[in-house]
């Protein structure tokens, strides 16, 4: 198909130098630009972007959806900032046109680095683990502001260097509301069997496609099918069939990975790491087992033969071990990890906090413990653990991980803190916490009936029914609120999103309009000048 | 045995170009529709390619030849093969595929050859009956008792095809075999069609119009779609059957 923009035209009176193409889609052709507009650029924070460009005039319409799709989802992971997500950069006007305006993303993608179904090559295991951990991180952002993506795939997974970044964050949404005619195939490969059979699918149907993402980086392979599979029988493996453990088609890899793709891939959602956080920080004790096994060289004459050679020792050797040597951290170590791979975290933790008792500063009993105990969503005590570590001389890229832990759980600590003082930060704690929304919107309606002068809870429901397009329960929540504080900008710019989803242009206008002048930040500021746009362009 | 037909092709509402292409050839009894893959470059080319080569492989055959199924496996091979050659030759065309569908008459023998989701249906004795089943991940998961009715109404990938041409390295089309009897009524479309007007009101609208001639029965089918709000591509291909020329 013809290419329909010339790069080389008369750009005088362009926001946008057309650089390179990129690639074209089912309603648009994405360009690498640059932008010629410098207060956009200040915005951006560069001149380099990719924009979204629409086929023709007929497609502007899709295109438009995508923008405030967009938009939208960019205002619910404003909070997250998290560098593995493409940042929406906002719109702009190209030829008469709305074009959208994204990070520029220059090393391609992971489909790229895999190769084409049918041909792709395994990658290194340490290179995988750290894509795979990055793109959780972005997965963890985007479902604690409570956006699911439903469309993980490596063709959605954007490369810089070996940093991973999702995009395609408002197709999925599209796909739902039948915005886009797809007959693709290719979104099967990855699916999981809940969101195959409309089964009511939440955040863990990410962890799914996650780990089929995973075992293709691992192996080289799809765990179910490939390109050649008719896709009745591929819907029969995905429902029915468990996957080839990726240690047996690539001997060569930890027992413990192939078992963290296993539970990724359990059939039954509940079995799955509940969070992506969850999967990652599995991962990161991969990481942690092999660079203690690499660590303890020699182990101790009474360690059994089986465990020098590194084959697996039976759980009743390893508590013999550590009875015999209650003063070597091995054994603990062994068995803590024994334990973990059992999925048996809490008996991990007893192993681990034992040996703690006879080794006070042992840096990798207390990262350990630490891990368990994050396992086990006790995150106060396991940044005692985590700090304890580095007191006790935690070192390289396990001192890195540890520090960027806690840094993470640093404001949710904070939280904690307060949350014994304040009992409404203490429900609104719970209900980020809750993976049911009904739960959560009964927390929150209860909370308004005990607390119904606390602007903080009405702006948390208000916002929790705009996610899910309740748009007119919204608009009653937000202007009580608004009755409350009616100077709050926070507040104005929320009840404007809620009219703006409810079609309410008028009211949408005057609403971001009292946002911006009750002093809006400016992040917000842009986006609600944006809207402003695209409302009065719709308007005329 | 006459066959009377007609064809009518229109370019969807929000499309950029008709992605449909079909072909019709009365006299060689060989009636043929294909839907290049949605909002893929390179949809009507596909559709295009494809329709092309199966008429080739099939046209150039003796009446009673083109019935067989083995030959028709070979046709069908052939058109994938060409299919896939245009994505492999252009990095533009990556992905592209399409339906196929077709009818093929010799003397008082019907065949029907599909791939994807058109569909050909049959108007006898004033009762419809539709002679495909589609080729669509929602189809596998009914048959597979894995959803019901109700949600394949709103399924989200209901457009996912789980057969097409040039998708895949082969592809098997269904073969059917069939009598026909002078009154027949042969409808082929895309889904441009069928998304918008179920199998009853079809039926309603073939059993009001079936004394009409054949460009009729498109022109009525096709223009009841276009009242619609939203239409994809649409393309149908009506063929009546006489005893004798009139």
């Amino acid at each position: 198909m013809g290419i329909e923009i010339e790069a080389t035209e008369e750009k005088s009176h362009e926001h946008f130098e057309l650089i390179e193409h990129l690639g074209s889609g089912g309603f648009a052709h994405t360009y690498k630009a640059r932008s010629l507009d410098r207060d956009a650029v200040d915005d951006y924070g560069t001149d380099i972007v990719a924009i979204k460009i629409p086929l023709n005039a007929k497609k502007e319409r899709q295109l438009r959806k995508e923008v405030e799709l967009n938009a939208r989802l960019h205002i619910d992971l404003a909070s997250a900032q998290s560098t593995n997500i493409v940042r929406y950069l906002g719109f702009g006007i190209f030829r008469g046109q709305i074009v959208m305006v994204m990070e520029y993303i220059p090393d391609g993608s992971l489909r790229d680095r895999l190769g084409r179904i049918g041909s792709q090559k395994p990658m290194d295991v340490d290179e995988a683990t750290e894509i795979i951990r990055g793109i959780l991180q972005g997965v963890d952002a985007m479902h604690k502001a409570h956006v699911f993506h439903r469309d993980l795939k490596p063709e959605n997974i954007l490369m810089r260097d070996q940093t991973p970044k999702i995009s395609d964050l408002g197709i999925s949404r599209m796909l739902e509301s039948n915005e886009l005619a797809s007959t693709t195939t290719g979104t099967v490969y990855y699916m999981a069997p809940e969101i195959l059979c409309d089964e009511g699918a939440s955040f863990s149907a990410d962890i799914w496609s996650l780990g089929v993402t995973l075992y293709e980086m691992v192996t080289g392979k799809l765990p179910f099918g490939g390109s050649g599979t008719p896709i009745g029988t591929m819907v029969d493996l995905i429902r029915g069939q468990n996957q080839v453990p990726a240690i047996d088609i690539r001997p060569d890899i930890p027992r413990v990975l192939s078992e963290i793709i296993d539970r990724s891939l359990a059939k039954d959602p509940s079995r799955r790491y509940q969070t992506a956080g969850e999967m990652c920080d599995a991962l990161m004790h991969l990481d942690q087992s092999k660079q203690s096994e690499s660590t303890l060289k020699a182990p101790p004459e009474s360690v059994h033969k089986d465990q020098r050679e590194g084959r697996p020792c039976n759980e009743e050797e390893l508590r013999l071990t550590v009875l015999a040597n209650p003063d070597s951290s091995m054994g603990y170590l062994r068995l803590g990890q024994f334990l973990n791979r059992n999925h048996r975290y809490g008996e991990a933790i007893e192993v681990y906090r034992q040996g703690i008792q006879h080794i006070p500063d042992h840096n990798l009993l207390h990262w350990n413990l630490s891990i368990a105990l994050l396992v086990m969503k006790n995150q106060q005590q396991a940044c005692h653990h985590l700090e304890q570590a580095i007191l006790c001389g935690l070192a390289g890229s396990l001192k890195v991980r540890a520090e960027s832990l806690l840094k993470r759980f640093k404001s949710s600590r904070a939280g904690v803190g307060k949350s014994t003082k304040d009992e409404v930060e203490q429900i609104l704690e719970k209900v980020r916490r809750s993976e049911s929304n009904t739960d959560a919107e009964a927390m929150l309606n209860d909370a308004v009936r005990k607390f119904p002068r606390d602007v903080r809870v009405r702006q948390t429901l208000g916002e929790f029914y705009n996610r899910s397009q309740r748009y007119n329960k919204a608009i009653n929540v937000f202007e009580k609120g608004v009755d409350l504080d009616p100077k709050n900008p926070a507040l104005l710019w929320d009840l404007a999103l809620a009219y703006y989803g409810a079609q309410r242009h008028v009211k949408a206008i005057n609403r971001l309009e009292q946002a911006i002048d009750a002093g809006l930040d400016s992040s917000r500021q842009r986006h609600a000048r944006n809207l402003l746009k695209i409302m009065q362009r719709k308007n005329v | 045995m006459w066959f009377e037909s007609s064809l009518r092709s229109e370019q969807g509402k929000d499309s950029i170009n008709n992605e449909d292409y079909c072909h019709v050839d009365a006299k060689k009894g060989l009636f043929v529709v294909a839907d290049g893959m949605g909002g893929r470059p390179g949809g009507k080319l596909a559709s295009k390619t494809a329709v092309t080569a199966f008429v080739a492989q099939i046209g150039r055959l003796a009446g009673p030849a083109r019935l067989q199924e083995d030959t028709i496996h070979s046709a069908i091979a052939t058109v994938n093969e060409q299919v896939r050659a245009l994505s492999q030759a252009n990095p533009d065309m990556t992905g592209a595929g399409t339906t196929l569908t077709s009818f093929i008459v010799h003397e008082n023998q019907g065949r029907t050859v599909h791939v994807g989701d058109s569909r050909v249906y049959l108007f006898r004795d004033n009762y419809l009956k539709q002679l495909t089943t589609d080729h669509t991940l929602v189809s596998e998961l009914l048959e597979r008792n894995h959803l019901s009715a109700e949600k394949a109404e709103h399924y989200p990938y209901r457009h996912v095809l789980s057969r097409s041409v040039g998708a895949n390295e082969t592809v098997k089309p269904d073969i059917g075999k069939l009598t026909i009897v002078a009154g027949d009524w042969f409808l082929l479309m895309t889904d441009g069609l069928s998304e918008v007007l179920d199998n009853e009101s079809i039926e309603q609208l073939i059993q009001a119009n079936c004394r009409e001639s054949a460009q009729k029965m498109c022109c009525v089918l096709v223009e009841t779609v276009m009242k619609h709000q939203m239409y994809d591509d649409l393309t149908v291909i009506a063929i009546h059957i006489h005893e004798e020329v009139p």
